[in-house]
């Protein structure tokens, strides 16, 4: 008599079998590495915090107004500046970067790129520091803004040739992160603005 | 299908691997991380090795459960293989190599449709001995690891002026960008694969 069960269990025993033994080795795998991939991209943050604020020794999360940022302390612990990351949308991807700021957030102290996709050769020149560079030591006071050469502007950031798309993505993710922080920033840091109007 | 030249077939499969049957320049397989991940040569020798290790658990599987495997079950256990080796290979990378694995990106898991991997299984493993299936994988891989590393070769040197990350160019070579951009890897391999062609055939010609 055609049993269907013993007929199904003939012809997949093998694939099964497999099934369970290679589950469990990935199941193996993941486990004995899990830890060291999370702990991979916690010191790279780490590390980008530490590189956008100069004099920082350690780095501290909190969240300002909802948005996660990081405050530096240097050797004495004392508060030396901030570093918050930064999401914009490029040319073929999200741009992840770290952007750090002065203590008082008045101005741009480093940046850097977390991640990126763009076009090897053009976009990806974003994390080049002839561009990365042109932020660092800027006022926050105003937005930046790209420059065609022989342009003027309160906060100029030329533009990668060939790559208008993706730099632009990274002064306005910059733009936009400086935006919600920076009153925050300086109302943590002076009590009694708080209180006054 | 016993031997070539008289060699035994475990070493011919191995020889023939590497050139004659290579999978770049004569068999065009695995083009989508040849033309990808190129443009600098780590990428290129890390991509060969993890495809190779990937090319090597799969053949060793495939040929040691062929006789019990349901032929209509087959493409089926290839995958679920592949699959499993793909991902413990992509985790290794970004556990002990995060910036190598960045930069490969999406196309460590790509390893998963290389159409080389699934052919060695059908063509070869699945109807051979451990050994065979062993020494074909390692000629694959090796055959894979010539073409991608000369691709990385020319499009460093060319587009960066660099090789390993190491300038060797003049500081003042402007980096050919063309090399760099997907462009690049269709010029290299059609220019590499009919170079190679034309010596296979003048020593045709000359025997």
């Amino acid at each position: 008599m055609f049993n269907p069960i013993l007929s199904f269990l003939r012809q997949s025993w093998l694939v099964l079998g497999l099934a369970s033994g290679l589950s469990a080795a990935l199941a193996g795998v993941d486990f004995a590495l899990r830890d060291r991939i999370a702990g991979n991209s916690q010191q790279r943050l780490e590390t980008a915090v530490l590189d956008v604020v100069p004099d920082g020794a350690s780095s501290t999360p909190v969240t300002i107004a909802g948005v996660t940022m990081y405050r530096v302390t240097d050797d004495s612990a004392a508060v030396c500046g901030w570093a918050t990351p930064a999401d914009g949308r490029g040319f073929q991807d999200r741009i992840r970067l770290m952007v750090g700021l002065s203590k008082d957030g008045s101005h741009v102290t480093g940046l850097t790129v977390l991640e990126s996709n763009e076009t090897p050769g053009l976009g990806d020149r974003i994390q080049q520091p002839q561009f990365r560079d042109q932020f660092v030591g800027q006022s926050t006071e105003h937005p930046f803004a790209r420059v065609k050469p022989g342009e003027s502007a309160p906060a100029p950031v030329d533009a990668i040739t060939g790559a208008t798309i993706s730099s632009q993505a990274v002064i306005t993710a910059v733009n936009s992160q400086i935006a919600l922080i920076r009153q925050e920033l300086a109302a943590q840091l002076d009590p009694s603005a708080e209180s006054q109007p | 299908m016993s031997s070539l030249h008289g060699l035994p077939e475990a070493r011919a499969r191995f020889v023939r691997g590497w050139f004659t049957e290579n999978p770049t320049y004569v068999q065009l397989l695995g083009m989508c991380p040849t033309l990808a991940v190129t443009s600098t040569l780590p990428a290129a020798v890390t991509m060969a090795v993890a495809t190779g290790v990937v090319l090597l658990c799969s053949n060793i599987i495939t040929s040691l459960i062929s006789r019990q495997l349901q032929p209509h079950l087959r493409i089926l256990v290839y995958t679920l293989t592949i699959a499993t080796f793909v991902t413990i290979v992509d985790r290794l990378l970004a556990a002990f190599a995060p910036a190598m694995s960045r930069q490969l990106g999406p196309y460590v898991p790509l390893i998963i449709v290389n159409c080389i991997i699934i052919s060695r299984a059908e063509a070869c493993a699945s109807r051979q001995n451990l050994g065979t299936a062993v020494a074909d994988a390692l000629g694959q891989s090796g055959g894979f690891l010539l073409g991608l590393s000369s691709l990385g070769i020319v499009r460093e040197l060319l587009g960066s002026g660099s090789l390993w990350g190491l300038p060797v160019l003049p500081e003042n070579y402007p980096g050919m960008l063309i090399f760099v951009l997907p462009a690049g890897a269709f010029l290299t391999l059609g220019s590499l694969s009919g170079a190679l062609n034309a010596i296979r055939m003048r020593e045709k010609g000359t025997q």
